[in-house]
């Protein structure tokens, strides 16, 4: 393996493949830091652009892409409390009132070096344990997606919001809005008034951006209008030098951390449709468990970006254990890079490995290669978003709002999604002045249509019979852990 | 935070009265759900071992009806001992009133007027709300902005905002 892995980096490093993953990268932060165009967006966008290209130099960009896009979304959550998208809203927890305290350029630090190392160890995962571990993904069937899913409710559910309660509330609420449109099984219309734009459901990125990112836009501006600037604002416009500095030593004290989140971004990557939002709120809770201060949590604690976004970008290469090693795209992104694989005449799945080995080993070594590249460019890129944290919000928040309504028309070119995402700040307005979690009503949302998938399978399956948990021990796992957590959680109110 | 104290952001801490109220709401709209939406909106369906295309719904709605409930009984006990209610509530009305009115004038505006001008009035009247009173900070962003992220929009995506 290290010889073709070498021959892989021979392949990988030349002048214009270096290129490519720059470009790549670059595009990809930019396009992730406008809320609404995230990497799948990006990928998808770009991937024409790759027909003429050679199959490395094409695949290595779009990695390039999708690991840009995926760190990117983090400097709106950390320095405007703006998130795009749910992954993005837990680096937001501990990200923004860090920025708070003057320390935005050490928050965007933090998130760039734990995004790079998570995708790092996650690369490395990928080239080690390619081939064994997607047989165990072969394990997850309906039921234990199921119990997957009731355990990732729960655990949600104590993380955000002010209450276990009202974060189920929220879950469920979620749940309950990812059912309008057609029947997943038999595409019968579903609480859709008549109305056409209603049959694929309500748009994920309209409720996205309008719950997380447009409703904390808002309510920051609401804020001001009924404050005016506070000493947070003039704290977070200082923000000097030695503040902002972060020390190889420091960010490695958080190296059990680093590991624990990569490991967990690593497996739920590796499990099909599970996604990058799962994997970030997972580690975030256990890096909160395991902490000895977990009340810092959510009021600018470092650790807390540092599981977020080494989470979510260990998704990023363990997405593509099952899309080399099966043909079975882990997410949207896995599946557009699936699209490009084919373009270029590779076919993913068993014989991938067999039949293109050198091109998988180059793209490998492409990938470890975009991961430097990558922190060379986030490090200028912190640089130039600095100054962002420097000017005042009452002129850069209003120009969120343009850039939301121009993000969620791009990719539809639908004036109903605009109108589902200003309603939806609302809501999203309603629920935070409440004390209910908004990243639970997304997450809810999310994830309901895959819930709802495996739920129904189950019972088809298993025909309706519930003593068939009883036969798998992976669910049996899941559920046991599911009750436990929500009678701690209630417990502790 | 004591009850009704706003953090930097705006953020209000939440009441046993506003939990009532949020807990109320979320009941009816449940029970609106399960007795008028969901029937009327869904087909019969569902043959076989498989449940029928109302089932999923009606299960969430039921688990929001319960969770409501509960939120409504927490909220009475704690308001039973003592803790009492702040103006959470009415500013809340208050900047989602203004929410609504500027949102529904968004969207008549991109439809009759287009993204461009809709943007320029919507950056002013936003800066203008967040006590901004440099015009000429205002009008170069109010202008600018949007005229930038109408052309990106076409020269990068070939797409052109309304």
């Amino acid at each position: 393996m290290l010889e073709q892995l070498l021959t892989g980096f021979d392949a990988a490093l030349t002048l214009g493949n270096l290129a490519f993953i720059a470009a790549g990268v670059a595009l990809g932060i930019v396009i992730g830091v406008i809320p609404g165009l995230g990497s799948v967006t990006a990928l998808a966008v770009l991937v024409p652009v790759t027909f003429y290209m050679q199959p490395l130099a094409a695949i290595a960009f779009l990695v390039g892409v999708n690991k840009g896009g995926t760190s990117g979304g983090a400097v709106p959550a950390i320095l405007l409390n703006a998130p795009g998208t749910p992954e993005a809203a837990a680096t937001a927890l501990d990200g923004h009132p860090l920025a708070r305290k003057g320390q935005a350029e050490k928050a965007m630090k933090f998130a760039l070096f734990s995004s790079v190392t998570g995708d790092t160890v996650s690369d490395i995962v990928l080239i080690l344990v390619a081939a064994p571990f997607a047989v165990v993904a072969l394990q997850f069937g309906p039921l234990e997606f199921t119990a997957v899913l009731l355990f990732s409710f729960a655990l949600l559910s104590g993380l955000a919001g002010s209450s276990p309660l009202k974060g189920l509330t929220a879950i469920f609420l979620g749940v309950f809005l990812s059912t309008i449109g057609l029947d997943p099984i038999d595409s019968s219309a579903r609480m859709t008034f008549g109305q056409v734009q209603l049959f694929d459901g309500l748009p994920l990125a309209a409720i996205a951006i309008g719950a997380l990112a447009l409703a904390s836009v808002i309510e920051q501006l609401f804020g001001l209008w009924h404050g005016g600037e506070t000493r947070a604002d003039a704290a977070m416009a200082r923000g000097g030098r030695a503040a902002n500095r972060l020390p190889f030593r420091t960010f490695f004290g958080y190296r059990k951390t680093l590991l624990r989140s990569a490991f967990i971004g690593s497996v739920v990557g590796m499990l099909p449709g599970l996604g990058v939002s799962l994997a970030a709120f997972l580690s975030y809770g256990a890096a909160r468990r395991a902490s000895s201060e977990p009340d810092s949590f959510g009021r600018g604690n470092p650790e807390g970006i540092v599981a977020t976004e080494a989470a979510n970008s260990a998704v990023v290469g363990a997405n593509l254990v099952p899309t080399i090693a099966l043909g079975i795209p882990g997410n949207i992104a896995a599946a557009l890079l699936i699209g490009a694989f084919m373009i270029h005449g590779v076919v993913p799945g068993p014989f991938m490995m067999t039949m293109h080995g050198d091109l998988i080993y180059a793209l490998f070594a492409s990938m470890l290669i975009a991961n430097v590249v990558h922190l060379a460019i986030g490090t200028v890129g912190i640089r130039l978003w600095a100054h962002v944290a420097r000017l005042p919000r009452g002129v850069i928040l209003p120009l969120v709002i343009v850039l939301c309504i121009a993000g969620v028309y791009l990719p539809t070119q639908s004036m109903f999604d605009i109108g589902v995402m200003l309603a939806f700040a609302g809501v999203g307005l309603v629920m935070r002045r409440t004390g209910f979690s908004v990243v639970c009503l997304v997450i809810g949302f999310l994830l309901g249509g895959m819930f709802e998938t495996s739920l129904r399978q189950t019972l088809l399956l298993y025909k309706s019979d519930m003593t068939a948990v009883l036969y798998s021990p992976i669910a049996l796992i899941f559920l046991a852990l599911t009750v436990f957590i929500l009678v701690r959680a209630f417990r502790r109110g | 935070m004591t009850s009704a104290e706003a953090d930097d952001d705006g953020h209000v801490g939440t009441t046993p009265a506003t939990d009532i109220v949020a807990g109320v709401v979320l009941a009816a709209l449940a029970v609106a759900a399960l007795l008028w939406v969901v029937p009327a909106q869904t087909e019969p369906g569902g043959g076989g071992h498989d449940v029928a295309p109302a089932f999923f719904p009606n299960l969430a709605a039921g688990l929001v009806l319960v969770l409501a409930a509960t939120l409504v009984a927490t909220g009475t006990r704690r308001h039973l001992a003592g803790v009492r209610d702040g103006a959470a509530g009415r500013r809340l009305m208050l900047d989602l009133l203004v929410w609504a009115a500027a949102a529904a004038a968004t969207v008549v505006g991109l439809q009759q007027i287009g993204f461009v001008a809709t943007g320029v009035v919507v950056v002013a009247a936003w800066m203008l709300l967040a006590g901004q009173r440099r015009w000429p900070v205002i009008v170069a962003a109010a202008v600018l902005f949007p005229l930038a992220v109408d052309g990106a929009a076409w020269v990068f995506f070939t797409v052109d905002l309304p």
